[in-house]
């Protein structure tokens, strides 16, 4: 075949003789699926700089760790403040501050440590984030959509967990675990969210069942799979990534508290285990433990201020009537709309 | 089957289901009170030691032990074990601190007016401040105020409570020196109905109490500043304004009243987290409370003494929860009995 020699000419009749080839569709399906969301969210002010947040902080848990190097004990006096042009060092031929936001009481760099301690962090969100979405979203659609004895077991089983205080079964069950991994770490911290997750969907599913598309579908004799694939979640998809990113913070300030406690074993870098540094070895006795104390907590507070305006621009471009508000006043333009 | 009994039966069940997560979480914990009374008994710091005693004799006196720490014992048919620590627990009596030497309950419960006590105060800041905020904000809707007064709440609310707490210990306590760090009262007025004794209590008691109505200020606000948008544009309110009726009466029985209204349930579920999240704030504030007895029973291994504590935050919680629900019915007469079974 001439296709294996030339590449050229492969694309070129691929291209001319069949319009819906696979690098057509694949055009079609980027643009439908990535091209046109990434516009609309770059549309709303909150999805745009939300979306910035969660990506710089992707960007330094990926990119940055590698080149930053680690944080050692000694490498510096301690408590240096932040931009001191006493101690600076080339990088790539440019002079710049060796400790950016200074030192801590054990001479490590504050910066060094703020920025190893992210993608743990982000190990953690995605674990106890997909548990919690996915444990919630699949007791909450089939109680919903079941009902009868499976229905009340479930829902009993999500009103207990309700009813248990997180924390304080957190910190007895992290005591039996030690959990070391951060993925593990997070899955562990899901546990105490699912449930109010799995209450509100369910209340959906209730609503959505009776609507008259999914009865059609059960009347032409679909089974109770294809019907919540097809019909019911793509309809409460938003719901749950929404609550998928509110429990991602959730897992930020629980794996920070816990950490803080003491409770879970000091494997990884975590802001959590900086705080409790800080606060246990004498940050608080001099203004000079400010960075220290305050570093972990800036990055805790952007990191969940970054989703949180995200996934509410988010409810903004899923919610029909929030949509149906927001076209309305795109078209008038008489009344400007305060978000944009 | 009435909605009231219904709740209640609910509320037992959720109890039961806790006593048993407890009694399994005793009973098979690696590592956990069981693993640690019997190494505490054969390195001898517990219970009979010396060459003295025989082997008979010390299992008998383990047993013994068993049923004054964990209130079960180990060697019993499994059932056995299970209601004898149900039925203790029922009865009041949670078992023995290790660490105290002293019946859990003996330690734990002088605890509990304290957290009580910084609990209560937060929630009521907690609530007048965000009802004023929330509404200032949904009045000026759209405006500078509006936009700039969200985006600063809802920063505030990414940031946890214990890490305000440990801000505020670090500038108002340590470096500006204008609150005690840490205690519960001042040592030198005797104790009793004395100004400077109860001013050296609302003194310790202060920063803590800052902390945690921070914990729920910033959703709530937001929360109370969307209920009373929706109020603004319904309309009842027009047709009132029409009347002609005061604009101050409107904003307070019209407005105040239904915007606070879902906030009720709410609150009475915070008087729960009370006790859940003081664990890190009394551990922040040194403040003898419930949540720092747990934190040093972590500290020290005291297993009775933490189950303790779990067992009383949680039943305090469920039963938070069924007198919100139980009760949502009074305050707002909108609720029919029996409809309201998902108010939160």
């Amino acid at each position: 075949m001439s296709n294996q020699n030339n590449p050229l000419e492969l694309l070129e009749t691929t291209d001319d003789v069949e319009p819906t080839t696979r690098s057509e569709r694949w055009r079609v399906w980027i643009d439908l699926w990535i091209l046109t969301p990434l516009q609309i969210m770059w549309k709303d002010r909150r999805t745009r700089y939300g979306s910035l947040i969660i990506l710089l902080y992707f960007m330094v848990g990926t990119v940055g760790v590698r080149l930053v190097s680690p944080a050692t004990q000694n490498e510096g006096p301690a408590y240096v403040q932040p931009f001191d042009f006493e101690y600076t060092h080339m990088v790539y031929g440019y002079e710049v501050w060796q400790f950016p936001l200074g030192t801590n009481g054990f001479g490590e760099d504050i910066f060094a440590q703020t920025i190893h301690a992210t993608p743990a962090m982000l190990q953690m969100m995605l674990a106890g984030g997909v548990f919690t979405a996915f444990v919630g979203a699949v007791v909450g659609i089939v109680a919903g959509y079941k009902r009868g004895t499976t229905e009340r077991i479930l829902m009993t089983a999500a009103d207990i967990q309700i009813a248990i205080p997180g924390l304080p079964l957190l910190i007895v069950l992290a005591m039996a675990l030690q959990p070391r991994s951060p993925i593990v770490v997070g899955l562990i911290l899901g546990i105490t969210s699912w449930a109010g997750l799995a209450r509100a969907l369910h209340s959906q599913v209730l609503a959505l069942r009776s609507e008259s598309y999914v009865e059609a579908s059960r009347l032409m004799g679909f089974g109770s799979f294809p019907i919540m694939r097809d019909d019911l979640i793509p309809n409460i998809m938003p719901f749950i990534m929404i609550n998928f990113m509110n429990a991602a913070i959730g897992i930020i300030h629980l794996s920070v508290g816990l950490y803080f406690l003491g409770v879970l074993p000091f494997t990884t870098d975590n802001w959590g285990v900086m705080i409790n540094f800080a606060y246990n070895h004498g940050a608080l006795l001099s203004w000079a433990g400010l960075p220290w104390l305050l570093a972990p907590i800036f990055a805790i507070s952007l990191l969940g201020y970054g989703i949180t305006i995200f996934s509410q621009g988010m409810d903004r471009l899923f919610n029909p009537r929030v949509r149906a508000r927001h076209a309305t006043t795109m078209d008038d333009s008489d009344e400007p709309d305060p978000m944009q | 089957m009435n909605y009231y009994v219904k709740r209640v039966l609910q509320s037992l069940f959720t109890i039961w289901a806790v006593l048993t997560i407890t009694f399994v979480l005793i009973r098979w914990m690696p590592g956990g009170p069981l693993d640690y009374l019997m190494a505490q008994f054969v390195q001898g710091n517990l219970g009979p030691s010396g060459t003295g005693v025989d082997t008979q004799e010390r299992i008998a006196a383990f047993e013994r032990m068993a049923e004054v720490y964990i209130n079960f014992d180990p060697t019993a048919p499994l059932y056995v074990q299970y209601f004898e620590y149900v039925g203790d627990v029922l009865t009041g009596n949670l078992g023995r601190s290790i660490w105290y030497q002293q019946p859990v309950e003996e330690v734990l419960f002088p605890a509990i007016p304290w957290t009580v006590f910084i609990g209560a105060v937060a929630i009521f800041i907690s609530f007048i401040s965000r009802v004023i905020v929330g509404a200032a904000l949904a009045y000026k809707e759209g405006s500078k105020l509006d936009i700039g007064g969200t985006t600063l709440l809802i920063w505030g609310h990414s940031i946890p409570f214990y890490v305000v707490a440990i801000l505020l210990l670090y500038t108002f306590g340590y470096q500006f020196g204008w609150f005690p760090v840490s205690g519960r009262y001042n040592p030198d007025p005797p104790a009793g109905l004395n100004w400077p004794f109860i001013a050296g209590i609302l003194h310790h008691a202060a920063l803590p109490m800052v902390a945690l109505a921070w914990a729920s200020f910033g959703a709530g606000a937001i929360a109370m500043r969307a209920n009373a948008i929706q109020i603004l544009g319904e309309d009842y309110l027009r047709a009132a304004k029409l009347r002609g009726i005061t604009s101050k009466r409107i904003t307070l029985l019209y407005v105040a009243r239904n915007a606070i209204l879902p906030m009720y349930t709410q609150m009475l579920i915070q008087v729960g987290f009370i006790f859940s999240g003081s664990i890190i704030l009394e551990m922040v504030f040194e403040y003898r409370g419930v949540g720092w007895y747990m934190f040093q029973a972590i500290q020290n291994n005291d297993y009775p003494l933490m189950m303790g504590c779990f067992l009383l935050i949680t039943v305090t919680i469920a039963i938070a929860m069924l007198v919100a629900d139980l009760t949502y019915g009074l305050v707002d007469p909108r609720v029919r009995r029996g409809e309201s079974s998902e108010s939160f």
